[in-house]
């Protein structure tokens, strides 16, 4: 792959996998600004790192377990607080079906 | 007018002896600090939320039996941090009305200590900028010219401290959003090692990036501070089990003879003269005090921006997924222009075909980076280098250059890639008198030696002792 144009229908599929709705002329401006940044980065794509093996992880630390013992959580009525929700369950959008089908 | 004395002028180590030695009370403290709040903050921008004072009264009433070690202490957390019952936006549209049910467990921690919450600031939206600009609550202004940037994206954090209504704030760290705004603004800043201190209930930019760290007017406050947040927290599993040294008593050390490493890489084209003129002062001050300086290499530095601008969009954009407007908060179309960038191209790095050579290969040329690090700091104490390149920009300027806006990112974000420790000090002013830091970088979870150095430099010079122009209007 040597085309690394992000034209503005890469950029309006990146905002649907991201579900980011996207103006025409936002899909413009990231086109472009996604552009130069991405063409910057060609500084680190030309290296052959092929030999790396990376396994990068933030801390040394492994394993941490706890006890498998229920400890005190949200109450039903905190966690759906912010939501819309009835009977006790959240309202969500339809997955199949309904307005954004 | 010349500026006065005020008791929010003072160290921590000296108010609380002031406080146990009955000189000031605490309510006096806190009607110095709304006082400034009262003056300043319209101007500045610099909080999201101010807590009613009222309620900041109780606090103090909360602790007047317990002799809690931080009695009476203004202080402010960055809006990223959860905070039950208080609004938490992390400075976006998407959490405008949201109030957590928990809290982080920084809060926590700082709320048995006996310290008093008096807001919460202004930041660029989810950690995304290094100016306070791309927020959507209006930018926060550079006390020493409010038509600068203070630096960011913790930039509320650093005004409030520098124009003394807080005593200390609790900055976030993933690229170095709490060094800037405190090189910007005449403060102290400490990013801390990867894991030093519980990310639970802090809101995630990056997580394998994301640092939890203090902000304070002096190295010795930083000092305090630390020792109080940091910390095993079973809440945050990659907190570390190590132990948490008594920093404030371990603080004063002779630093003569200690080496610190200059990595060319931090000193190449983009870097300003202005900002090398004042690098250059603080290392002179620093060998007047007998500390050795050795040149180092570090090529992958110079890789810095690509790699981070990989890794961290591609974490944040994993993040922010969460936000879908269903469970909490505003849905997806409140994001604002820097942080849909920000996800679209994270999103690009990690999709099928690109995946290989752009988020792969950024996280096996972090490997590389990391080894760089340890590298050289097994030869020295500590690394010493500027935190921007330039001094404070004019408001807007960042926002319509974003490739130049990424670039002033080149010497904070390898730290973050590394996760080692870095502090930040102020170490000079520009001609037109706006503040510049230099950065201390150490190994892994040997803060000490940066607070040591730090805390030794601020000794001999008086660079942090200064106040912006602006309290001098109000005396």
């Amino acid at each position: 792959m040597n085309s690394h144009a992000l034209d503005e229908k890469m950029v309006e599929t990146l905002g649907s996998m991201a579900k980011i709705p996207l103006t025409v002329a936002q899909k413009k401006r990231f086109a472009s600004t996604l552009s130069t940044i991405v063409q910057y980065m060609n500084n680190l794509r030309s290296l052959d790192l092929s030999s790396i093996h990376s396994e990068t992880r933030p801390t040394d630390l492994e394993n941490i377990f706890r006890e498998d013992v229920i400890e005190p959580s949200l109450s039903q009525a905190e966690a759906l607080a912010h939501a819309m929700s009835e009977d006790g369950y959240i309202l969500a959008p339809y997955v199949f079906g309904g307005d954004d089908a | 007018m010349p500026n006065q004395t005020k008791i929010m002028d003072h160290s921590i180590r000296d108010i609380l002896h002031m406080i146990r030695e009955k000189q000031v009370s605490p309510n006096e403290l806190l009607d110095e600090a709304y006082q400034n709040i009262h003056q300043v903050h319209e101007q500045l921008n610099a909080f999201i939320t101010i807590q009613e004072k009222e309620r900041a009264v109780r606090e103090i009433q909360k602790h007047e039996q317990d002799h809690a070690v931080f009695f009476g202490l203004p202080y402010s957390l960055k809006d990223a941090y959860c905070t039950k019952d208080i609004r938490t936006t992390s400075a976006s549209a998407v959490l405008q009305d949201f109030t957590p049910p928990y809290s982080a467990t920084v809060y926590e921690k700082l709320q048995h200590t006996g310290a008093v919450l008096v807001g919460k600031n202004n930041q660029d939206a989810w950690g995304h900028g290094g100016s306070t600009e791309n927020t959507d609550f209006g930018p926060t202004k550079n006390p020493w010219n409010l038509s600068c940037i203070p630096g960011g994206s913790s930039g509320g954090s650093a005004v409030a401290i520098s124009t003394r209504m807080v005593l200390f704030s609790i900055g976030e760290d993933t690229g170095g959003s709490i060094r800037s705004p405190a090189s910007m603004c005449n403060i102290s800043g400490l990013k801390v090692t990867y894991g030093r201190v519980s990310r639970y209930g802090t809101i995630a930019y990056a997580s394998s990036l994301d640092t939890v760290g203090p902000m304070a007017k002096s190295v010795d406050d930083l000092a305090f501070v630390l020792k109080e947040i940091a910390g095993n927290d079973p809440h945050d599993l990659t907190s570390s089990p190590l132990p948490v040294p008594d920093y404030p008593t371990l603080i004063q050390r002779d630093v003569k003879k200690m080496r610190i490493g200059l990595p060319k890489e931090f000193f190449g084209e983009g870097l300003t003269d202005e900002v090398r003129a004042v690098v250059d002062q603080a290392i002179k001050a620093f060998e007047r005090l007998g500390v050795e300086f050795v040149n180092v290499s570090m090529p992958y530095v110079s890789l810095g921006v690509s790699i981070y601008y990989l890794i961290a969009p591609s974490e944040t954009s994993s993040n922010l997924a969460r936000y879908d407007g269903i469970r909490y908060g505003q849905d997806r179309s409140n994001f604002t222009e820097e942080t849909i960038r920000r996800i679209l191209l994270g999103t690009y790095a990690l999709s099928a075909g690109y995946a290989d050579e752009l988020y792969k290969k950024a996280q096996k040329a972090r490997e590389i980076l990391i080894e760089e690090y340890r590298e050289a700091l097994s030869h020295c104490d500590a690394l010493l280098a500027p935190v921007t390149p330039s001094k404070p920009s004019r408001i807007g300027e960042l926002l319509s250059d974003p490739m130049r806006n990424l670039l002033e990112d080149l010497y904070t974000v390898t730290i973050n890639l590394a996760g080692v420790p870095s502090l930040a000090i102020p170490a000079g002013f520009s001609s037109d008198k706006l503040p510049i830091g230099i950065q201390l970088i150490g190994k892994p979870f040997d803060e000490l030696t940066l607070l040591q150095l730090g805390n030794a430099f601020q000794q001999a010079t008086n660079w942090h002792t200064e106040k912006p122009p602006l309290l001098e209007q109000h005396p």
